[in-house]
């Protein structure tokens, strides 16, 4: 097949900035638009409810490139401005400021944004967190704030909670439906979660239903059902939804995400990457993983499908979360309600491993500290072992 | 000959590296940081390189 001269990728997030990057090593002399939303340079999300929020990096440590490696890129960089509408026959799209871009190849590396229910006013002191701006924000109101209101109590809420602890905000309650982190981990490690934060100090309040989250000039109010709650700040942590607002009425798979094959291709001469993305799972139902590592998996497979040479990509899904002195991760597939067993440590070991059932397979592995050992319980996922898997 | 340079403080502990090039790399058991075993010999340069594409974090760095 023969490289198309002319490439578009649409999101300069880690997915399209590192399909951008990937096509260049791989000696891509063709021309290169990027199209970026922010106008930071591409940068990396993890550390923002880390080390950024932490005050232990600064913003330039979260970057993926730099100005001079970007000029060496050879791109039309343009960012700053979001895309509007995407037309698929005509191989053109259109941005926020009206420019009409036209290629051969289409990337749609739009990423995702943060859930904010109607019942939440994000202002000065509520707050979502999801880009390097939100970052900032709310690294500077922890450092003002005495008591922190977190509503979610997934990773986010979670990293939030623990980095607020560490820049000694004295108060801090996590608020949300379901236990820390259970459709993440399962019941198992949530309950090693929960017992983490209660450690540090974190007040968590499981089942609550939030009806409202309000800021003001001095603080900002969480309204349940029943009672309400003030607080210094309020943090607003409830997932991500792709964006795909700007592809409504073309002819592309929205299941929600982008719905991509397994060399992330939605449709002649467009392929979908990173957050935005639907990629097939390995029963070959398209679901969104939005993790930081498959962007980067997915990404490479892209480029290279470009190129005319990539071989589908069985996704094994890999995350992490710091929180603390405890780094979680996590391969493949896990959840609650799923049958576990012991790789390594037990319940209230200071580190453990334990793989989850997913039908009749090993569907996925989780580490408590224990980095070794869940890496190697990856390649239980990624060859299908059958369950019961027996160590050996 | 290729030089692998490794920034420990923005290893995210991924084990891609391992996962690339077993031969360069392993890592801490708990927290699972990188730990470059020895500098990569000639021939080894192209996994050395594979791991630095591949890490989450990038936290390995190939000079060429």
């Amino acid at each position: 097949m023969k490289p198309p001269g002319r490439v578009l990728v649409v999101g300069a997030g880690v997915a399209g900035f590192t399909v951008v990057d990937e096509l260049r090593h791989a000696g891509f002399d063709g021309s290169i638009t990027l199209v970026g939303a922010e106008t930071h340079l591409p940068y990396d999300r993890p550390p923002l409810s880390k080390q950024v929020l932490l005050g232990t990096w600064s913003h330039e440590r979260a970057a993926l490139t730099t100005a001079q490696q970007l000029d060496e890129l050879d791109l039309d960089l343009r960012l700053g401005v979001a895309a509007r509408t995407l037309d698929i026959p005509r191989r053109t799209v259109t941005l926020e400021d009206g420019t009409e871009l036209a290629a051969d190849e289409i990337v749609v590396a739009t990423g995702s944004h943060a859930v904010v229910p109607a019942w939440t006013t994000l202002g000065a002191r509520v707050v979502a967190l999801r880009t390097l701006g939100d970052a900032r924000h709310l690294g500077t109101l922890l450092r003002t704030s005495h008591r922190l209101a977190v509503v979610g109590t997934g990773f986010l809420g979670l990293e939030v909670a623990a980095a607020a602890r560490a820049v000694g905000v004295g108060d801090v309650v996590v608020s949300g439906p379901l236990e820390p982190m259970v459709a993440a981990v399962g019941e198992t490690v949530s309950a090693r979660i929960r017992g983490l934060h209660e450690e540090h100090g974190v007040a968590l309040d499981v089942g609550a239903q939030v009806v409202e989250v309000a800021g003001d000039e001095t603080g900002a109010t969480v309204r349940f059902a029943d009672r309400s709650a003030r607080a210094d700040a309020a943090v607003v942590a409830l997932g991500a939804r792709p964006n795909v607002a700007w592809l409504a009425g073309t002819e592309l798979t929205v299941v929600p995400g982008v719905a991509v094959d397994a060399r992330g291709r939605a449709a002649p001469g467009i392929h979908a990457v990173g957050e935005v993305c639907a990629w097939p799972d390995r029963e070959g139902r398209c679901r969104r993983v939005d993790h930081r590592q498959t962007a980067g998996e997915q990404a490479r497979t892209v480029a290279a499908d470009l190129l005319g040479d990539a071989d589908p990509l069985a996704l094994v899904p890999y995350w992490w979360s710091d929180q603390y002195d405890v780094r979680v991760q996590a391969y493949g597939v896990t959840g609650s309600g799923r049958e576990e067993r012991w790789l390594a440590g037990d319940r209230d070991a200071p580190t453990f491993a334990l793989a989850q059932r997913d039908g009749d397979l090993v569907g996925g592995v989780v580490g408590w500290n224990a980095a070794r050992v869940t890496r190697e319980g990856r390649a239980l996922v990624a060859t299908s072992t059958p369950w019961p898997h027996r160590a050996a | 000959m290729s030089t692998v340079e490794i920034d420990a403080d923005r290893c995210v502990g991924g084990g891609q590296c391992v996962l690339a090039a077993p031969d360069l790399f392993d890592q801490d058991e708990m927290d699972g940081t990188v730990i470059l075993l020895r500098q990569p010999e000639a021939g080894e340069a192209a996994d050395a390189v594979q791991a630095e594409r591949v890490c989450p974090a990038r936290a390995i760095h190939v000079v060429r």
